[in-house]
Protein backbone atom coordinates (compact mmCIF):
# COMPACT_ATOMS: atom_id res chain seq x y z
CA UNK A 1 0.00 0.00 0.00
CA UNK A 2 1.11 3.62 -0.72
CA UNK A 3 2.16 5.60 2.41
CA UNK A 4 -0.08 8.43 1.94
CA UNK A 5 -2.70 5.87 2.03
CA UNK A 6 -2.16 4.44 4.77
CA UNK A 7 -4.02 4.64 8.29
CA UNK A 8 -2.96 6.10 11.96
CA UNK A 9 -2.74 2.42 13.31
CA UNK A 10 -0.93 0.86 10.38
CA UNK A 11 1.91 3.28 9.65
CA UNK A 12 2.82 3.56 13.75
CA UNK A 13 2.94 -0.34 13.56
CA UNK A 14 5.23 -0.50 10.32
CA UNK A 15 7.36 2.51 11.52
CA UNK A 16 7.77 0.23 15.09
CA UNK A 17 8.88 -2.68 13.03
CA UNK A 18 11.15 -0.46 10.91
CA UNK A 19 9.53 -0.85 7.76
CA UNK A 20 10.05 2.43 6.44
CA UNK A 21 11.50 5.34 7.66
CA UNK A 22 10.12 8.45 8.96
CA UNK A 23 11.76 10.70 6.32
CA UNK A 24 10.48 8.32 3.77
CA UNK A 25 6.74 9.05 5.06
CA UNK A 26 7.00 12.99 5.49
CA UNK A 27 8.60 13.31 2.31
CA UNK A 28 5.52 10.85 0.42
CA UNK A 29 3.08 13.52 1.81
CA UNK A 30 5.05 16.71 1.18
CA UNK A 31 5.03 15.02 -2.67
CA UNK A 32 1.43 14.34 -2.33
CA UNK A 33 1.27 18.11 -1.27
CA UNK A 34 3.23 19.30 -4.10
CA UNK A 35 0.94 17.60 -6.21
CA UNK A 36 -2.03 18.54 -5.49
CA UNK A 37 -2.29 21.61 -2.82
CA UNK A 38 -2.10 24.33 -5.83
CA UNK A 39 -5.77 23.33 -6.21
CA UNK A 40 -6.95 22.97 -3.25
CA UNK A 41 -5.59 25.31 -0.43
CA UNK A 42 -5.69 23.33 2.55
CA UNK A 43 -2.63 25.03 4.43
CA UNK A 44 -1.68 28.13 5.83
CA UNK A 45 1.51 27.59 7.06
CA UNK A 46 3.31 24.65 5.71
CA UNK A 47 6.29 22.98 8.00
CA UNK A 48 8.04 21.33 5.56
CA UNK A 49 11.46 21.76 6.91
CA UNK A 50 10.31 21.54 10.63
CA UNK A 51 8.80 18.33 9.50
CA UNK A 52 11.68 17.11 7.42
CA UNK A 53 14.05 17.42 10.63
CA UNK A 54 11.73 16.19 13.22
CA UNK A 55 11.20 12.98 10.97
CA UNK A 56 15.53 12.38 11.40
CA UNK A 57 15.49 13.11 14.54
CA UNK A 58 12.86 10.57 15.35
CA UNK A 59 14.32 8.33 12.72
CA UNK A 60 17.40 8.52 15.04
CA UNK A 61 15.99 7.96 18.15
CA UNK A 62 14.09 5.09 16.82
CA UNK A 63 18.09 3.95 15.77
CA UNK A 64 19.28 4.55 19.66
CA UNK A 65 16.33 3.52 21.69
CA UNK A 66 12.96 2.06 19.78
CA UNK A 67 11.81 1.25 22.78
CA UNK A 68 11.32 4.89 23.71
CA UNK A 69 9.03 5.68 21.00
CA UNK A 70 5.90 7.47 21.66
CA UNK A 71 2.43 6.19 21.00
CA UNK A 72 2.44 8.50 17.00
CA UNK A 73 5.52 7.38 16.06
CA UNK A 74 5.05 7.58 12.61
CA UNK A 75 2.10 9.74 12.61
CA UNK A 76 2.26 12.85 10.54
CA UNK A 77 -0.67 15.09 11.51
CA UNK A 78 -2.23 18.70 10.11
CA UNK A 79 -3.50 21.21 12.72
CA UNK A 80 -5.85 23.70 12.26
CA UNK A 81 -5.05 27.31 12.48
CA UNK A 82 -6.65 28.27 16.07
CA UNK A 83 -4.06 25.87 17.94
CA UNK A 84 -1.16 27.34 19.19
CA UNK A 85 2.09 25.42 18.09
CA UNK A 86 4.90 27.57 19.56
CA UNK A 87 7.44 29.34 16.78
CA UNK A 88 4.97 29.07 14.46
CA UNK A 89 2.10 31.33 13.21
CA UNK A 90 -1.13 31.30 14.26
CA UNK A 91 -3.39 33.29 11.98
CA UNK A 92 -6.80 31.54 12.54
CA UNK A 93 -7.33 32.77 9.17
CA UNK A 94 -7.80 36.51 9.87
CA UNK A 95 -6.00 39.21 8.77
CA UNK A 96 -5.83 40.31 12.56
CA UNK A 97 -3.17 37.29 12.90
CA UNK A 98 -1.91 37.54 10.15
CA UNK A 99 1.77 37.89 11.84
CA UNK A 100 0.89 36.31 15.09
CA UNK A 101 3.28 33.80 16.24
CA UNK A 102 2.54 32.05 19.66
CA UNK A 103 5.67 31.68 22.41
CA UNK A 104 3.71 28.64 24.26
CA UNK A 105 2.68 25.94 23.09
CA UNK A 106 -1.31 24.44 23.41
CA UNK A 107 -1.88 21.56 25.88
CA UNK A 108 -2.25 18.99 22.94
CA UNK A 109 0.27 20.17 21.03
CA UNK A 110 2.59 19.17 24.57
CA UNK A 111 0.90 15.75 23.86
CA UNK A 112 0.90 15.20 20.81
CA UNK A 113 4.83 15.93 20.28
CA UNK A 114 5.54 13.85 23.47
CA UNK A 115 4.13 10.84 22.31
CA UNK A 116 6.40 11.61 18.88
CA UNK A 117 3.90 12.50 15.96
CA UNK A 118 5.47 14.84 13.23
CA UNK A 119 3.04 18.14 12.15
CA UNK A 120 3.20 18.69 8.95
CA UNK A 121 1.82 22.45 8.77
CA UNK A 122 -1.11 24.56 10.45
CA UNK A 123 -4.47 24.29 8.15
CA UNK A 124 -7.12 26.73 6.86
CA UNK A 125 -10.27 27.40 8.47
CA UNK A 126 -12.92 30.27 8.59
CA UNK A 127 -12.05 32.72 10.23
CA UNK A 128 -12.11 32.36 13.88
CA UNK A 129 -13.76 29.44 13.27
CA UNK A 130 -17.02 31.26 12.32
CA UNK A 131 -18.51 29.98 9.45
CA UNK A 132 -18.92 26.61 7.46
CA UNK A 133 -17.35 26.03 4.16
CA UNK A 134 -13.67 28.08 4.78
CA UNK A 135 -15.16 30.73 2.40
CA UNK A 136 -14.68 33.39 5.26
CA UNK A 137 -10.74 32.57 5.70
CA UNK A 138 -8.60 35.27 4.96
CA UNK A 139 -6.48 33.04 2.89
CA UNK A 140 -9.28 31.65 0.43
CA UNK A 141 -11.68 29.11 0.26
CA UNK A 142 -9.49 25.94 0.57
CA UNK A 143 -11.37 23.73 -2.16
CA UNK A 144 -12.54 19.96 -1.56
CA UNK A 145 -10.40 16.98 -2.49
CA UNK A 146 -13.29 14.79 -4.24
CA UNK A 147 -14.60 17.72 -5.89
CA UNK A 148 -12.58 21.19 -6.33
CA UNK A 149 -15.38 23.18 -8.29
CA UNK A 150 -16.98 22.52 -4.30
CA UNK A 151 -16.17 23.73 -1.03
CA UNK A 152 -14.05 21.51 1.90
CA UNK A 153 -17.33 22.99 4.68
CA UNK A 154 -15.83 24.22 7.88
CA UNK A 155 -15.07 25.31 9.98
CA UNK A 156 -12.27 22.76 10.25
CA UNK A 157 -12.18 22.88 6.04
CA UNK A 158 -8.24 22.82 5.72
CA UNK A 159 -7.92 19.93 8.26
CA UNK A 160 -11.12 17.33 6.50
CA UNK A 161 -9.47 18.38 2.83
CA UNK A 162 -5.72 17.68 3.93
CA UNK A 163 -6.87 14.15 5.06
CA UNK A 164 -9.35 13.58 2.55
CA UNK A 165 -5.79 14.83 -0.05
CA UNK A 166 -3.83 12.49 1.99
CA UNK A 167 -1.64 15.10 2.88
CA UNK A 168 -1.52 13.74 6.17
CA UNK A 169 -2.57 11.11 8.40
CA UNK A 170 -5.40 12.54 10.38
CA UNK A 171 -5.52 16.44 11.48
CA UNK A 172 -6.32 18.02 14.95
CA UNK A 173 -9.66 20.57 14.77
CA UNK A 174 -12.25 22.16 16.95
CA UNK A 175 -15.94 21.88 16.85
CA UNK A 176 -18.11 24.50 18.03
CA UNK A 177 -21.48 23.86 16.18
CA UNK A 178 -20.48 20.77 13.98
CA UNK A 179 -17.09 22.43 12.62
CA UNK A 180 -15.26 18.91 12.86
CA UNK A 181 -17.95 17.18 11.97
CA UNK A 182 -19.51 18.73 8.83
CA UNK A 183 -16.30 19.54 6.88
CA UNK A 184 -15.23 15.63 7.51
CA UNK A 185 -18.93 15.11 6.06
CA UNK A 186 -18.17 17.00 2.85
CA UNK A 187 -14.50 15.82 2.62
CA UNK A 188 -15.92 11.73 3.04
CA UNK A 189 -13.91 11.30 6.28
CA UNK A 190 -14.61 10.74 10.14
CA UNK A 191 -14.60 13.50 12.31
CA UNK A 192 -14.96 13.19 16.19
CA UNK A 193 -16.23 15.22 18.62
CA UNK A 194 -15.67 13.89 21.78
CA UNK A 195 -18.15 14.82 25.01
CA UNK A 196 -17.12 19.26 26.06
CA UNK A 197 -14.29 18.83 28.32
CA UNK A 198 -12.81 15.79 27.53
CA UNK A 199 -9.79 17.62 25.85
CA UNK A 200 -7.57 20.52 27.09
CA UNK A 201 -8.35 24.00 25.33
CA UNK A 202 -4.98 25.82 26.54
CA UNK A 203 -3.69 27.25 23.65
CA UNK A 204 -6.89 26.95 21.36
CA UNK A 205 -8.17 30.38 20.60
CA UNK A 206 -11.58 31.10 22.25
CA UNK A 207 -14.89 31.00 20.22
CA UNK A 208 -17.22 30.61 22.27
CA UNK A 209 -15.79 28.86 25.77
CA UNK A 210 -18.90 26.50 26.86
CA UNK A 211 -18.85 25.37 22.99
CA UNK A 212 -15.51 24.81 21.97
CA UNK A 213 -14.03 21.28 21.63
CA UNK A 214 -10.62 19.69 20.16
CA UNK A 215 -11.83 16.75 18.05
CA UNK A 216 -10.06 14.99 15.51
CA UNK A 217 -10.18 14.00 11.51
CA UNK A 218 -9.11 10.95 10.34
CA UNK A 219 -9.57 8.64 7.84
CA UNK A 220 -11.80 5.51 10.07
CA UNK A 221 -13.00 5.63 13.51
CA UNK A 222 -10.12 3.16 14.91
CA UNK A 223 -7.79 6.14 13.69
CA UNK A 224 -9.79 8.59 15.34
CA UNK A 225 -10.06 6.92 18.88
CA UNK A 226 -6.34 5.86 18.74
CA UNK A 227 -5.44 9.62 18.49
CA UNK A 228 -8.37 11.08 21.07
CA UNK A 229 -6.78 8.76 23.70
CA UNK A 230 -3.24 10.60 23.68
CA UNK A 231 -5.64 14.19 23.59
CA UNK A 232 -8.18 13.54 26.20
CA UNK A 233 -7.24 14.53 29.78
CA UNK A 234 -7.45 16.95 32.35
CA UNK A 235 -5.52 20.11 32.99
CA UNK A 236 -4.53 22.16 35.46
CA UNK A 237 -4.37 24.96 32.82
CA UNK A 238 -7.81 24.71 31.66
CA UNK A 239 -10.11 24.43 34.49
CA UNK A 240 -13.12 23.51 32.26
CA UNK A 241 -10.84 20.39 31.13
CA UNK A 242 -11.82 17.11 33.18
CA UNK A 243 -10.74 14.40 31.25
CA UNK A 244 -12.47 11.35 30.04
CA UNK A 245 -12.02 7.95 31.20
CA UNK A 246 -14.47 6.59 28.70
CA UNK A 247 -11.82 7.97 26.36
CA UNK A 248 -9.07 5.45 27.55
CA UNK A 249 -10.26 1.90 26.48
CA UNK A 250 -9.62 -0.19 23.43
CA UNK A 251 -12.78 -0.05 21.27
CA UNK A 252 -14.66 -3.04 21.72
CA UNK A 253 -16.69 -5.28 19.40
CA UNK A 254 -19.94 -4.15 19.69
CA UNK A 255 -22.70 -6.19 17.98
CA UNK A 256 -25.33 -3.86 16.44
CA UNK A 257 -28.10 -6.38 17.52
CA UNK A 258 -30.18 -5.04 20.00
CA UNK A 259 -29.39 -1.67 19.59
CA UNK A 260 -31.77 1.13 20.21
CA UNK A 261 -31.21 4.19 18.03
CA UNK A 262 -33.49 7.12 18.20
CA UNK A 263 -33.78 9.27 15.10
CA UNK A 264 -35.17 12.63 15.32
CA UNK A 265 -39.17 13.22 13.94
CA UNK A 266 -38.20 16.63 12.45
CA UNK A 267 -35.70 14.15 10.09
CA UNK A 268 -39.09 13.34 8.10
CA UNK A 269 -39.69 17.13 7.31
CA UNK A 270 -36.47 18.70 7.73
CA UNK A 271 -35.82 20.29 4.00
CA UNK A 272 -32.78 18.03 2.99
CA UNK A 273 -30.78 16.93 -0.68
CA UNK A 274 -33.05 13.78 -1.79
CA UNK A 275 -29.84 11.91 -1.58
CA UNK A 276 -29.03 12.91 1.92
CA UNK A 277 -32.43 11.31 3.19
CA UNK A 278 -32.10 7.93 0.63
CA UNK A 279 -28.71 7.51 2.41
CA UNK A 280 -30.23 7.69 5.89
CA UNK A 281 -32.95 5.40 4.80
CA UNK A 282 -30.60 2.59 3.24
CA UNK A 283 -28.32 3.21 6.77
CA UNK A 284 -31.90 2.57 8.87
CA UNK A 285 -32.25 -0.36 6.82
CA UNK A 286 -29.08 -1.55 6.99
CA UNK A 287 -29.24 -1.69 11.00
CA UNK A 288 -32.14 -3.17 11.76
CA UNK A 289 -31.34 -6.14 8.98
CA UNK A 290 -28.59 -6.58 12.01
CA UNK A 291 -31.28 -6.56 14.69
CA UNK A 292 -31.01 -3.03 15.90
CA UNK A 293 -34.05 -1.15 16.91
CA UNK A 294 -34.73 2.27 15.09
CA UNK A 295 -37.50 4.65 15.47
CA UNK A 296 -38.35 8.00 15.09
CA UNK A 297 -38.79 9.99 18.28
CA UNK A 298 -40.39 13.35 18.63
CA UNK A 299 -38.17 16.08 20.13
CA UNK A 300 -39.37 19.87 21.01
CA UNK A 301 -36.83 21.81 20.95
CA UNK A 302 -34.17 20.55 18.53
CA UNK A 303 -36.02 22.78 16.05
CA UNK A 304 -34.76 25.69 18.26
CA UNK A 305 -31.62 24.59 18.65
CA UNK A 306 -29.85 27.17 15.97
CA UNK A 307 -31.50 30.15 17.35
CA UNK A 308 -30.07 29.34 20.72
CA UNK A 309 -27.09 28.34 19.23
CA UNK A 310 -26.53 31.66 17.56
CA UNK A 311 -27.57 33.84 21.17
CA UNK A 312 -25.57 31.63 23.13
CA UNK A 313 -22.47 31.57 21.18
CA UNK A 314 -22.40 35.00 19.53
CA UNK A 315 -23.22 36.06 23.12
CA UNK A 316 -20.01 34.20 24.37
CA UNK A 317 -17.86 35.22 21.30
CA UNK A 318 -18.06 39.34 21.44
CA UNK A 319 -16.32 39.82 24.72
CA UNK A 320 -13.82 37.16 23.62
CA UNK A 321 -12.96 39.15 20.52
CA UNK A 322 -12.52 42.57 22.24
CA UNK A 323 -9.18 41.06 23.61
CA UNK A 324 -8.23 41.99 19.61
CA UNK A 325 -7.61 45.84 20.12
CA UNK A 326 -4.58 46.45 17.92
CA UNK A 327 -2.77 47.33 20.38
CA UNK A 328 -1.01 43.79 22.36
CA UNK A 329 -0.82 42.06 19.38
CA UNK A 330 -2.67 41.42 16.11
CA UNK A 331 -3.19 44.27 13.01
CA UNK A 332 -3.21 47.61 14.53
CA UNK A 333 -4.59 50.30 11.81
CA UNK A 334 -2.92 53.83 10.48
CA UNK A 335 -5.85 55.36 11.49
CA UNK A 336 -4.31 56.88 14.90
CA UNK A 337 -6.17 59.64 15.70
CA UNK A 338 -7.47 58.88 19.19
CA UNK A 339 -7.15 55.61 20.58
CA UNK A 340 -11.11 55.16 19.83
CA UNK A 341 -10.27 54.87 16.54
CA UNK A 342 -7.49 52.89 16.43
CA UNK A 343 -9.37 50.49 18.32
CA UNK A 344 -12.34 50.79 16.04
CA UNK A 345 -10.29 50.73 12.66
CA UNK A 346 -7.99 47.99 13.42
CA UNK A 347 -11.23 45.86 13.93
CA UNK A 348 -12.58 47.11 10.66
CA UNK A 349 -9.89 46.29 8.93
CA UNK A 350 -8.93 43.49 10.77
CA UNK A 351 -12.31 40.98 10.99
CA UNK A 352 -14.10 39.74 7.62
CA UNK A 353 -17.57 40.27 7.41
CA UNK A 354 -18.82 37.26 9.07
CA UNK A 355 -16.80 37.72 11.89
CA UNK A 356 -18.01 41.29 12.48
CA UNK A 357 -21.92 40.58 11.93
CA UNK A 358 -21.56 38.16 14.78
CA UNK A 359 -19.52 40.83 17.11
CA UNK A 360 -22.44 43.11 16.52
CA UNK A 361 -25.38 40.38 17.02
CA UNK A 362 -23.45 39.40 20.32
CA UNK A 363 -23.31 42.37 21.31
CA UNK A 364 -26.66 43.22 20.66
CA UNK A 365 -28.30 40.45 22.28
CA UNK A 366 -25.82 40.68 25.74
CA UNK A 367 -26.50 44.52 26.08
CA UNK A 368 -28.51 45.70 29.07
CA UNK A 369 -31.47 45.87 27.50
CA UNK A 370 -31.74 42.51 25.52
CA UNK A 371 -30.12 40.16 27.64
CA UNK A 372 -32.70 38.73 30.35
CA UNK A 373 -35.21 38.40 26.31
CA UNK A 374 -32.34 36.93 24.44
CA UNK A 375 -29.55 35.46 26.14
CA UNK A 376 -31.02 34.20 29.16
CA UNK A 377 -33.74 32.82 27.46
CA UNK A 378 -32.03 30.79 25.17
CA UNK A 379 -29.66 29.11 28.45
CA UNK A 380 -33.23 28.58 29.93
CA UNK A 381 -33.81 26.71 26.56
CA UNK A 382 -30.14 25.13 26.61
CA UNK A 383 -32.01 23.18 29.36
CA UNK A 384 -34.35 22.26 28.47
CA UNK A 385 -32.89 20.86 25.57
CA UNK A 386 -29.80 19.02 27.57
CA UNK A 387 -32.68 17.38 29.63
CA UNK A 388 -34.58 16.82 26.70
CA UNK A 389 -31.48 14.63 25.05
CA UNK A 390 -31.17 12.81 28.70
CA UNK A 391 -34.33 11.69 28.46
CA UNK A 392 -33.96 10.03 25.04
CA UNK A 393 -30.87 8.62 26.41
CA UNK A 394 -32.68 7.00 28.82
CA UNK A 395 -34.69 4.88 25.99
CA UNK A 396 -32.15 4.47 23.46
CA UNK A 397 -28.18 3.96 23.26
CA UNK A 398 -27.72 6.38 20.38
CA UNK A 399 -29.15 9.17 17.89
CA UNK A 400 -29.03 9.16 14.07
CA UNK A 401 -29.12 11.60 11.83
CA UNK A 402 -27.52 12.85 8.82
CA UNK A 403 -24.38 15.52 9.53
CA UNK A 404 -25.55 18.10 7.25
CA UNK A 405 -28.70 17.88 4.73
CA UNK A 406 -26.80 18.98 2.21
CA UNK A 407 -24.15 17.64 0.10
CA UNK A 408 -20.54 20.47 -0.24
CA UNK A 409 -22.13 23.03 -2.13
CA UNK A 410 -19.94 24.99 -5.30
CA UNK A 411 -17.41 27.66 -4.06
CA UNK A 412 -19.26 30.27 -5.83
CA UNK A 413 -22.70 29.40 -4.80
CA UNK A 414 -24.06 32.68 -3.18
CA UNK A 415 -26.09 31.46 0.03
CA UNK A 416 -27.53 33.81 2.98
CA UNK A 417 -25.52 33.85 6.43
CA UNK A 418 -29.20 32.50 7.95
CA UNK A 419 -29.25 29.70 5.34
CA UNK A 420 -25.69 28.45 5.96
CA UNK A 421 -26.77 28.35 9.91
CA UNK A 422 -29.70 26.61 9.21
CA UNK A 423 -27.60 23.93 7.80
CA UNK A 424 -26.45 23.18 11.47
CA UNK A 425 -29.39 22.34 12.77
CA UNK A 426 -28.65 18.40 13.61
CA UNK A 427 -24.48 19.22 14.60
CA UNK A 428 -25.61 22.01 17.27
CA UNK A 429 -27.53 20.42 19.74
CA UNK A 430 -24.63 18.22 20.22
CA UNK A 431 -22.58 21.13 21.54
CA UNK A 432 -25.69 22.68 23.30
CA UNK A 433 -25.84 19.90 25.38
CA UNK A 434 -22.42 18.82 25.55
CA UNK A 435 -22.47 15.57 24.57
CA UNK A 436 -20.02 13.35 21.78
CA UNK A 437 -20.95 12.60 18.56
CA UNK A 438 -18.87 11.09 14.66
CA UNK A 439 -19.54 11.68 11.39
CA UNK A 440 -18.71 9.16 9.57
CA UNK A 441 -19.02 8.82 5.74
CA UNK A 442 -21.40 7.04 3.76
CA UNK A 443 -21.02 6.61 -0.15
CA UNK A 444 -23.95 7.45 -2.38
CA UNK A 445 -24.48 7.84 -6.19
CA UNK A 446 -22.62 11.49 -6.06
CA UNK A 447 -20.67 12.49 -3.28
CA UNK A 448 -20.37 10.82 0.22
CA UNK A 449 -22.07 11.83 2.87
CA UNK A 450 -22.04 12.20 6.88
CA UNK A 451 -24.29 9.75 9.31
CA UNK A 452 -23.73 11.42 12.50
CA UNK A 453 -24.24 9.19 15.44
CA UNK A 454 -24.47 10.80 19.28
CA UNK A 455 -23.77 9.44 22.29
CA UNK A 456 -24.14 10.46 25.91
CA UNK A 457 -22.09 12.71 27.70
CA UNK A 458 -18.58 10.51 28.55
CA UNK A 459 -19.95 7.34 27.07
CA UNK A 460 -17.24 8.52 23.96
CA UNK A 461 -16.05 4.75 23.44
CA UNK A 462 -19.65 3.63 23.50
CA UNK A 463 -20.11 5.67 20.77
CA UNK A 464 -17.35 5.01 18.85
CA UNK A 465 -17.39 1.01 19.58
CA UNK A 466 -21.08 1.64 17.72
CA UNK A 467 -19.62 3.73 14.97
CA UNK A 468 -16.56 1.24 14.40
CA UNK A 469 -19.32 -1.60 13.82
CA UNK A 470 -21.50 0.50 11.31
CA UNK A 471 -18.69 1.78 9.60
CA UNK A 472 -17.99 -2.44 8.79
CA UNK A 473 -20.93 -2.49 7.50
CA UNK A 474 -21.05 0.43 5.22
CA UNK B 1 -33.40 47.40 12.98
CA UNK B 2 -32.82 51.52 11.55
CA UNK B 3 -29.23 52.64 10.84
CA UNK B 4 -28.96 54.53 13.54
CA UNK B 5 -29.63 51.69 15.95
CA UNK B 6 -26.93 49.95 14.22
CA UNK B 7 -24.55 52.73 14.32
CA UNK B 8 -25.23 52.60 18.03
CA UNK B 9 -24.08 49.03 18.08
CA UNK B 10 -21.14 49.56 16.02
CA UNK B 11 -20.29 52.10 18.62
CA UNK B 12 -19.81 49.44 21.43
CA UNK B 13 -18.62 46.70 19.44
CA UNK B 14 -15.47 49.50 18.45
CA UNK B 15 -15.64 48.63 14.92
CA UNK B 16 -15.78 51.43 12.15
CA UNK B 17 -18.30 50.63 9.54
CA UNK B 18 -18.36 53.12 6.36
CA UNK B 19 -21.92 53.91 5.86
CA UNK B 20 -22.39 51.68 2.63
CA UNK B 21 -21.00 48.93 4.68
CA UNK B 22 -23.79 49.69 7.08
CA UNK B 23 -26.63 49.66 4.69
CA UNK B 24 -25.80 45.62 3.69
CA UNK B 25 -25.42 45.21 7.38
CA UNK B 26 -28.92 46.16 8.00
CA UNK B 27 -30.41 43.50 5.85
CA UNK B 28 -28.43 40.72 7.40
CA UNK B 29 -29.41 41.97 10.93
CA UNK B 30 -32.69 42.12 10.22
CA UNK B 31 -32.73 38.20 8.92
CA UNK B 32 -30.67 36.90 11.68
CA UNK B 33 -32.74 38.94 14.14
CA UNK B 34 -35.60 37.17 12.84
CA UNK B 35 -34.11 33.99 13.41
CA UNK B 36 -33.31 34.61 17.04
CA UNK B 37 -36.81 36.02 17.77
CA UNK B 38 -38.10 32.87 17.14
CA UNK B 39 -37.28 31.91 20.61
CA UNK B 40 -39.50 34.69 21.96
CA UNK B 41 -42.77 32.16 20.97
CA UNK B 42 -41.37 29.21 22.95
CA UNK B 43 -42.20 28.86 26.88
CA UNK B 44 -39.15 28.28 29.44
CA UNK B 45 -39.42 25.74 32.42
CA UNK B 46 -35.93 25.38 33.20
CA UNK B 47 -33.16 27.50 34.97
CA UNK B 48 -30.45 29.04 32.80
CA UNK B 49 -27.62 26.10 32.14
CA UNK B 50 -24.07 28.15 32.50
CA UNK B 51 -22.38 25.33 32.21
CA UNK B 52 -23.00 21.44 30.53
CA UNK B 53 -20.67 19.89 32.92
CA UNK B 54 -20.79 20.03 36.70
CA UNK B 55 -17.84 21.80 37.57
CA UNK B 56 -15.76 21.55 40.83
CA UNK B 57 -12.94 24.17 41.68
CA UNK B 58 -9.49 23.10 42.05
CA UNK B 59 -7.24 25.33 43.99
CA UNK B 60 -3.73 24.91 44.43
CA UNK B 61 -1.11 26.51 46.03
CA UNK B 62 -0.11 30.23 44.87
CA UNK B 63 3.25 29.41 43.75
CA UNK B 64 5.05 31.88 41.54
CA UNK B 65 5.80 30.46 38.24
CA UNK B 66 8.08 31.58 35.35
CA UNK B 67 6.33 33.36 32.74
CA UNK B 68 7.02 34.95 29.69
CA UNK B 69 9.76 37.27 29.23
CA UNK B 70 9.63 40.67 28.21
CA UNK B 71 10.90 39.78 24.99
CA UNK B 72 8.06 36.94 24.45
CA UNK B 73 5.51 39.76 25.74
CA UNK B 74 6.29 42.16 23.13
CA UNK B 75 7.37 39.93 20.01
CA UNK B 76 4.01 40.27 18.91
CA UNK B 77 3.04 43.94 19.54
CA UNK B 78 2.70 46.08 16.76
CA UNK B 79 5.45 48.23 17.79
CA UNK B 80 7.54 47.83 20.64
CA UNK B 81 9.75 50.72 22.83
CA UNK B 82 11.56 50.30 25.90
CA UNK B 83 11.19 46.31 26.88
CA UNK B 84 7.23 47.74 26.39
CA UNK B 85 4.15 47.58 24.20
CA UNK B 86 3.95 51.17 22.38
CA UNK B 87 0.54 52.95 21.99
CA UNK B 88 -0.34 56.18 20.57
CA UNK B 89 -0.28 59.54 22.67
CA UNK B 90 -3.90 59.89 24.38
CA UNK B 91 -3.37 61.99 26.85
CA UNK B 92 -2.66 65.58 26.26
Amino acid sequence: MEIIEAKALELHRDYCDGKVSMVEIVDAYLKQIDAREGEINAFITLMAEEAKEAAALLDQKREKSPEKLGALAGVVLSIKDNIAVKGVKMTCASRMLEDFVPPYEATIIEKLLAEDAIIIGKVNMDEFAMGGSTRTSYFGTTFNPLDTQRVSGGSSGGSAASVAAHFCTASIGTDTGGSVRQPAAFCGVVGVKPTFGSISRYGVNSMANTFDQVGVLAQDVADAHYILKVLAGADERDATAVGNEGLQGPLEERALSGLKIAIPQLFETFPMEAAIKKGIEEVVDKLTAQGATVDLVPFDYLDKAVAMYHIIVNGELAPNMSRFDGVRFGHRSEHQDSLEELYAHSRAEGFGDEVKRRIMIGTHIMSMDHAKDYYVKALELRHSLQGELERVFEDYDLILSPTSPNFPFLAEEELSPVTVYVGDTFTVPVNLAGTCAISIPHATESLPMGIQLVGQRFKDHELLSVARGLEELL
Amino acid sequence: MKIEQIKHIANIAKIHFEEEELEKFAGYFNETMDLLDSLQEVSSQEEALLHVNELDNHFHEDIPVEGLSQEEATANAPTEKYGYIEIIRFVD
